[in-house]
This record gives C-alpha cells, sequence and structure tokens, in this order.
C-alpha cells in the first residue's frame, strides 16, 4: 500500500462525514460566501456584451480534462443561462474533441432551460483541432474577427493562456479568468479584470446555484483546510523538537 | 434515464477507481483498468465528432460567404487530405513524416514564439505604479529579472541570491498555499461527481 494512503481515506471519510453534518444543519441554505469578486462580474460581463452588441467568447483552455475543466462547466452553464435570455452571439472554442460534446450538450441544454432554443447555433460551439497551437492560432483570428466584448477564459491552460489573455485585451474584451494551472496564474493577474485563483474556481459552483450540497461540501472543505494548517503547525513544531509522531502517523 | 443513465456510469466509474486506489482487490483493480481502458475508444469517437463539426463550421463559412474562406479551405483540405494520406499510406511513411517534420512542427513552432512577445508587452503593461503593492510587484520582478540574467549580476553581484530568495521563500509560500486550497477543492469536484450532485452536462430541465 502507497504511503500515507490510510490517512487519506481517513481524512475523505471525516469530510464526508462533515458534509453530510452541515447537509442537515438548518439555514445552510443561506450560509454566507465571501464575496468572489470574477463570478460577481460574470453577469456584468454579459450585460456589457449585451450593450455593446458584441459577442461573449468562452473558452476552456488547452490543458488536459480535469477538475478545473469540470468546476468552469459550471460558470459555462451560468454565461450560457445568461446569454440565452439576453440574445447575445456566443461562441465557444475549445481545444480537444472530448470537451467538445460536453460542452455542446451543456449549452444547449441551457438554452433549453432558459426556452429559448431558437436562439441556440451549434456551429457557435467550435472545435478548433487537437493541438495547442493550431487552437492558440484559431482563437487569436476569431477574437480579432469577432471582436468579443467579454471573454471567459476559464479551466485548464498551458502556454496558451497568455496568447489567449492577451489577444482578448487587444480586442478590448473584460476577462474573467480561472485556473488552478499555477505557472499560468500570473499571467491572468497580469492581464484580466478579474482572476479565479484556486480554490474560488471550485467554488463557483455552490457560488451560483446556491445548492445545499454543494455549500455542504464547501463548508467541509474549508473546515479540512483548517485541519491542514493545524497539521502542518503542529507537524512543524513537531518536526523541529524531532518528534516524528505525527510523520509516522501520516505516513500509514 | 437520459440523466440518471450517464449519471450511473459516471458514479460507477469514479467510484471503481477510488476504491482501487484505497483497496487492493484484485476485481476492484480489473474494474479499474477496464474502466481507464474505455477511455481510448470514447476519446475516439469524440475526435471524430468534433473533426464532423470541423468540417461542417468551416464549410458553412464557405456556402454564406464569410471572411477567411481561404482559411476555410485550408482546414478542409488539410483535414481530409492529411487524415487520408495517414490512413492509405501510414503514420509512419516518408510522406506523412515530411509533412509532420517540414510543415506542422514548424508552424508549432511558430504560433509558440508568439508567447515571446506576449510576455514582453504583458510585462510592459504589468510592471506600472499605482499603488504600494504595485511598487512591490515592480521591485521583486525587476530583482527576480535581472537576477537570472548575466548583465544583472554584473551590475550588481547580490541580485542574483536576491532573485533565489524570492523565488524560493515568498514565491513557493504563495504557490503553496494555492495548491493547498486548490487539491481540496479538486477533491471536493471529484466527490460531488462520485455522489452524484455534479450533474454537469448530464442535462435534465432544471439544471
Amino acid at each position: 500500500m502507497e504511503t500515507g494512503t490510510i490517512a487519506l481515506f481517513v481524512f475523505l471519510a471525516a469530510g464526508l462525514v462533515a458534509a453530510l453534518y452541515f447537509r442537515s444543519s438548518p439555514g445552510m441554505k443561506d450560509t454566507p460566501l465571501r464575496r468572489i469578486a470574477g463570478l460577481e462580474a460574470v453577469q456584468e460581463a454579459v450585460d456589457r456584451a449585451t450593450e455593446m452588441g458584441r459577442p461573449v467568447h468562452y473558452t476552456l483552455g488547452a490543458g488536459e480534462m480535469n477538475a478545473d475543466m469540470l468546476a468552469s462547466f459550471e460558470i459555462l452553464k451560468h454565461v450560457s443561462t445568461l446569454v440565452a435570455e439576453r440574445n447575445v452571439p456566443f461562441f465557444v472554442s475549445l481545444c480537444f474533441a472530448d470537451q467538445h460534446v460536453l460542452v455542446e450538450q451543456i449549452v444547449k441544454q441551457q438554452y433549453s432551460n432558459a426556452g429559448f432554443m431558437d436562439r441556440y447555433d451549434p456551429t457557435k460551439v467550435r472545435f478548433l483541432g487537437g493541438n495547442k497551437e493550431a487552437y492558440q492560432a484559431a482563437v487569436i483570428a476569431l477574437i480579432q474577427k469577432e471582436k468579443p466584448a467579454s471573454c471567459f477564459v476559464v479551466g485548464n491552460f498551458l502556454s496558451d493562456a497568455l496568447t489567449l489573455a492577451e489577444t482578448g485585451y487587444s480586442a478590448g474584451a473584460v476577462q474573467i479568468a480561472g485556473t488552478n494551472a499555477i505557472t499560468q496564474v500570473p499571467f491572468f493577474v497580469a492581464t484580466c479584470e478579474y482572476t479565479l485563483i484556486g480554490e474560488e474556481l471550485y467554488a463557483a459552483s455552490a457560488y451560483i446555484s446556491r445548492d445545499v450540497d454543494r455549500l455542504s461540501l464547501l463548508c467541509a472543505q474549508e473546515w479540512g483546510k483548517y485541519l491542514l494548517f493545524a497539521l502542518i503547525l503542529v507537524g512543524s513544531l513537531l518536526a523541529t523538537a524531532d518528534v516524528r509522531v505525527l510523520e509516522t502517523i501520516i505516513a500509514k | 434515464m437520459k440523466r440518471e443513465l450517464p449519471r450511473a456510469v459516471a458514479i460507477i466509474s469514479g467510484a471503481s477507481i477510488l476504491l482501487a486506489f484505497f483497496f487492493k482487490a484484485a476485481w476492484l483493480k480489473d474494474a479499474s483498468n477496464l474502466v481507464l481502458q474505455w477511455r481510448v475508444p470514447v476519446a475516439a469517437f469524440a475526435l471524430a465528432v468534433g473533426a464532423v463539426n470541423l468540417i461542417i463550421v468551416n464549410l458553412r463559412n464557405l456556402r454564406i460567404g464569410r471572411t477567411g474562406k481561404i482559411a476555410s479551405v485550408t482546414v478542409i483540405v488539410s483535414l481530409i487530405g492529411y487524415a487520408i494520406l495517414g490512413v492509405t499510406m501510414g503514420s509512419g511513411s516518408s510522406a506523412y513524416q515530411y509533412v509532420y517534420n517540414n510543415l506542422f512542427r514548424h508552424l508549432s513552432s511558430t504560433v509558440f514564439s508568439l508567447n515571446a512577445f506576449f510576455i514582453a508587452y504583458a510585462c510592459y503593461r504589468a510592471f506600472r505604479i499605482h499603488n504600494p503593492l504595485s511598487v512591490a510587484f515592480l521591485v521583486a520582478g525587476l530583482a527576480v529579472l535581472l537576477g537570472r540574467v548575466g548583465i544583472g549580476q554584473a551590475i550588481w553581484p547580490q541580485l542574483a541570491p536576491i532573485s533565489d530568495w524570492i523565488m524560493s521563500v515568498p514565491n513557493t509560500a504563495a504557490q503553496r498555499g494555492i495548491i493547498l486550497g486548490s487539491a481540496l477543492g479538486a477533491i471536493a469536484v471529484g466527490l460531488r461527481i462520485i455522489a452524484g450532485i455534479e450533474r454537469g452536462s448530464y442535462g435534465g430541465a432544471g439544471e
């Protein structure tokens, strides 16, 4: 068994128990959440596109499908609903074909849920080839041609992050970015108006939907973070005193 | 059924891989490997759907006379032509490799090299003094930039150790803090999918 497996299992089990406890707490739906500027600005960005009569652009990046992409789907659902209701031109740029199948379904479903299926155009969800550089070149060309008023650059990014953000900036778009690719976060912070960093991206699901299940998992996640901080602090002090008890327990 | 079946597949797939990590049972390991192997044909079918979408969109551009017709023709011809070349002559053939090595790789390198100019322009816009924090950002950025190159060390030899300290202490601390929070968030996303809470692209009215 790999090092730390038992400790990880106990940690996950404790997290699930905590989530169940929070779920059963009264008033969970009204739990106050810290204001996340990037998520608050989503509606403002779509409204800007509506007023200017210019499209909204959404892209998920050239990185592989991971938790960042899944978290981005929640924001995509919200944006799709808003553009459907406001009848704003909308196009999505994708690097990988497996993203394309999922994203097309998401966007179509949101248009349907909003009751504006007639406004849905399947050709606006565009697969731009499976190669990162080809995808970058295609997005640059698309943004320069379509001149979107708002760009959502949320997902898993590699070296394409800066290229996409700078191109959006040069087109005059308001940009909301979000990724956990630690090497790309500085580029987004430097070039975009709003950046979702770290867990802010994963909190989007609970923040937007205010669903009790997601809120309870978010609360459990917060407490897990406090527990980790305590373990780091205690572990550092014990390691300084050359006491290896905690290290031995966690390594099981 | 339209919602329940994809959700059931996601739950079973995720749970089998997660349980195989914690419990060393042979049948769990086999189930986990089977699920992982399914990724390949699923990705292949998705690629086919994506290629069809690419062709449809570019044909539509040609039909309605939008700008960029030359680009659309290039995409369609190169996509279909290269696919036929690969299928008929094989991906190891000299013709296939010639196109890849002499066309595709150079085009990829060209696009990648744009990053250098974008980084320079981003630095020009980012290193501006608005408030005390931006002063700290400017000083730290310049120290790291100059400390990494020979001319910086020629100007002041202490720039290199300062640059190393900035990268290894405050930068690493900030990165680890972000990674810690995002790791917990990623675990929560995974658990939401395995528990069937994250409905994502399963569709369904009101979701």
